[in-house]
């Protein structure tokens, strides 16, 4: 079939040599932090008000819409207000300010937990209340997923990492084997699914080894796949790895994905009675001196996080939340650090010598959802939204391939957001 | 200290347009270069120095046309012409016409393929006919008369071939294949024929390198001259000629250059891969009914803009998404390919060659040079035009 429809993939350079065997930097913890009051577009409840003392570990917030997720402070200190602040997905939403005290005073929300004996129910809501959420970049609630066990047959970890530069669940997994095992066991359970497997890139050779090693005589596969973008897409993974296609969810076809730092985030939680309160970031790319993976709590301004790595080398630069491919450039580094971040690309601003389309139909080929980006651009530009809708326009995920292809160096996958936003406003 | 603002991504690829185009340039450089060889080598200096001249003048008149147009719109002069590759066009036009054209007659035809093939469209990426080939078609009918006699090459194996109605007998076959040192001298270009379109072999190094640093796609030269092999393999079968009717449709006229160079302007072809087969296929049929039912000596050309014309249809047929939409592509594809092949067979199966039963093509004993270079009369009147 790709034949006719193209590879829908491509090879990146990954630049992850920048940061993946460096060793991690451990920052001083700031003053104050802010911790974002949402989870992807839901707004999150506080539960404490100014002027309380919280401790690290305190549950602080949570968002109680149809999903559940709540959020603990990452320092102990003092609630001393709630801001409107610009956060890494560039909206304004509310941001709990606390102050720290330094004094590192923990209050374990929950008491450490026994997955094996537990029934797949507790595990469940074990998971539910440790606010476990995908750290992959997406920040999904995680028990979501395995609400509805049935059909499912395959269990994959996601451990691909296709963005470059971003290095963090390389480095997490290769830091945390056991606490990786145990976190994976505990969905696989959870996930009633027949075949369980890791999925890494195959030119991942080391951790491919010590994967190995880690997960044998457990029912966990570890399978590859090619250095290719965005192998770690749910939906690519899934064709990758079982040649199934879905309309909606992977549930569809029988496939329940998570990433591999949720898992690792999930055994903390088991062992140690500890929720997602501190992150490790990747920061990369040629605009940042000195490049690093760094360790810091949630609520961490980007702007200390790229000062402790040697700050910018460019007087014109571009600071992105995530990678370079689906991380917006944000023009104020004031922004901090959420639950679900995982990478500060921090790049030299050149301007980009555009051209003409020449119609080389390359965005066509490259894109991993099957749509033809060079005609919703041209039906965009005239409205058309019978054409936008015959493309199949809301199908696009934004994952960059068809503007990094564009050999013109058109903003393509900006066209197909400007339609899928016309798309919503006529809807209205 | 700044942080810009841009939209996602931040990352992209190295290959640009202008390098796309540079090493197209590059590639139709080095059949010039042939050209210029073979022609000094068969005819002598003044040939070849006349395939520089043609070239210099077209690719000066190219940019000249331009340079106007952008200057009367009031825009950057050097930014259009170098994101508009007008030299590109009247390489490629220069190309495909044959030696014996008078200058003039290329340097009007480059000037109308560059304002009314294209820059009347909308400039580089929205012209809808391949304007050299737009160009190529205003030279052969427009200017049939303006040959420059001096520079005679003799008939060309299409016009050959098509004097006699595109089929022979073998032996017939052998005779006038060997006025061109066999299908062998062939595949290498040493015969006339229009300027740059005879060295199969170096064109197709040419093609597979562009498809290696994935300057071009290969669908569309891989189908086209895949489909006029196969066929009129199968034509042949039909009336009782062997491989070598086949290898000959191939290598004659301008089906390698054409499939190459032009089916590849990404601007003129379908944007999909479903689409690109469809329009290979569908120039191969074309350019092989046009040689056994037309009076045209190849229909390369026309094909060509015949399937430019239905690009736009194309797209359309193939819009919507390419992985949903994927077993209705295949059907589609099949569908279209089955029609258009099942007419040309068809078309190849009532064909008849031109030459009464029991007559044999006349021997000449050398192959040609510019002293035997006269064109017998009976081919010229049946081949009013062109290559």
């Amino acid at each position: 079939m790709s034949f006719l429809t193209g590879p829908m993939h491509h090879h990146l350079e990954g630049h992850k040599d920048l940061t993946n065997h460096k060793e991690i930097l451990r920052l001083e913890e700031p003053d104050v932090i802010w911790i974002p009051l949402n989870n992807g577009a839901a707004p999150c409840t506080p539960l404490v008000n100014v002027g309380d003392e919280v401790k690290v570990g305190t549950k602080i917030a949570e968002r109680n819409d149809h999903f559940y997720l709540p959020l603990f402070s990452p320092v102990s200190g003092t609630v001393t207000g709630i801001e409107k602040k610009m956060n890494s997905a560039m909206k304004m939403v509310d941001h709990m300010r606390i102050e720290n005290d330094h004094k590192k005073t923990v209050e374990k929300p929950f008491e450490p937990f026994d997955y094996e004996k537990a029934t797949r129910e507790e595990l469940l809501d074990f998971v539910k209340n440790a606010g476990m959420l995908g750290l992959g970049g997406a920040g999904f609630p995680t028990y979501v997923k395995y609400l509805k066990p049935e059909g499912i047959k395959s269990f994959i970890i996601n451990g691909v990492e296709c963005e470059p530069y971003l290095t963090t669940d390389y480095r997490s997994m290769m830091d945390n084997l056991e606490l990786l095992k145990t976190g994976v066991l505990a969905m696989f359970k959870l996930s009633k699914a027949e075949r369980g497997c890791v999925a890494v890139k195959e030119d991942k050779v080391d951790l491919i080894a010590e994967l190995k090693k880690t997960f044998e005589g457990t029912p966990i596969e570890i399978r590859t796949v090619p250095d290719i973008y965005p192998a770690g897409w749910e939906r690519t993974l899934v064709w990758l790895l079982e040649q199934k296609r879905y309309d909606r969810l992977p549930a569809e076809v029988g496939c329940i994905i998570n990433n591999a730092s949720t898992a690792i985030a999930l055994a903390d939680a088991l062992l140690n009675g500890m929720p997602v309160t501190h992150k490790l970031v990747t920061v990369s790319g040629d605009g940042v001196a000195d490049p690093h993976n760094v360790y810091v709590p949630v609520g961490t301004t980007a702007h200390d996080i790229v000062q402790a790595c040697g700050g910018y080398t460019s007087e014109d630069c571009m600071i992105i939340a995530g990678g370079p491919m689906m991380g917006s450039a944000i023009p104020n580094d004031t922004f901090v650090i959420g639950p679900a971040n995982n990478g500060l690309t921090v790049l030299k601003h050149e301007p980009l010598d555009v051209v003409k389309c020449l119609r080389c139909g390359k965005c066509t080929e490259m894109c991993p959802s099957g749509l033809e980006p060079v005609r919703i651009n041209n039906a965009e530009k005239v409205k058309d939204i019978e054409t936008l809708k015959k493309l199949d326009t809301l199908s696009c995920i934004e994952c960059g391939l068809c503007s990094y292809i564009c050999p013109s160096k058109i903003d393509v996958t900006e066209g197909i957001r400007r339609a899928k936003r016309y798309l919503a406003l006529a809807k209205k | 200290m700044k942080l810009t603002f841009e939209p996602a991504p931040h990352y992209r690829s190295p290959q640009s347009t202008g390098g796309i185009m540079k090493e197209l340039t590059l590639c139709l450089c080095a059949v010039t270069l042939f050209a210029v060889i073979y022609y000094t080598m068969a005819f002598g200096a003044s040939y070849g120095l006349r395939v520089v001249i043609m070239m210099a003048l077209a690719v000066l008149a190219g940019c000249a046309t331009e340079a106007v147009y952008y200057k009367a719109t009031k825009q950057d002069v050097v930014k259009g012409i170098c994101s508009s590759y007008p030299w590109v066009t009247a390489m490629i036009l220069t190309l495909i016409s044959s030696i014996d054209n008078s200058y003039y007659a290329i340097i009007v035809s480059v000037v109308i393929a560059i304002i009314f093939g294209k820059l009347v469209f909308g400039g580089f990426g929205q012209n809808i006919f391949n304007p050299a080939a737009f160009g190529e078609a205003i030279l052969m009918n427009s200017f049939a008369a303006a040959k420059s006699a001096d520079f005679a090459t003799g008939a060309t194996p299409t016009q050959a071939m098509n004097a006699y109605g595109w089929m022979l007998s073998a032996e017939n076959f052998g005779t006038m294949v060997n006025r061109y040192g066999g299908l062998g001298k062939m595949l290498l270009g040493q015969y006339p024929s229009t300027i740059g379109s005879t060295c199969a072999i170096l064109i197709l190094i040419c093609g597979a390198v562009m498809i290696y640093r994935k300057d071009i796609d290969w669908q569309a030269p891989v189908f086209y001259i895949g489909t006029i092999f196969v066929v009129s393999l199968l034509i042949g079968l039909m009336h009782g000629a062997g491989v070598w009717y086949a290898v000959f449709q191939v290598l004659a006229g301008g089906v390698v250059f054409g499939g190459v160079f032009m089916m590849t302007d990404p601007v003129t072809s379908p944007v999909t891969i479903p689409g690109r087969v469809i329009f290979a296929v569908g120039a191969a049929c074309f350019t092989l009914i046009f040689r056994l039912r037309s009076n045209m000596a190849d229909g390369v050309l026309y094909s060509i803009l015949l399937m430019n014309m239905l690009t736009p249809a194309i797209d359309k047929l193939m819009d919507g998404n390419q992985i949903k939409n994927a077993a209705k592509n295949v059907r589609t594809v099949l569908i279209a390919c089955a029609v258009m092949l099942v007419i040309t067979l068809g078309v190849g199966f009532i064909a008849e060659g031109k030459l009464p039963a029991g007559a044999a093509v006349e021997k000449t004993s050398e192959t040609v040079t510019a002293e035997t270079a006269a064109v017998p009369e009976v081919l010229y009147a049946d081949t009013a035009s062109g290559n």
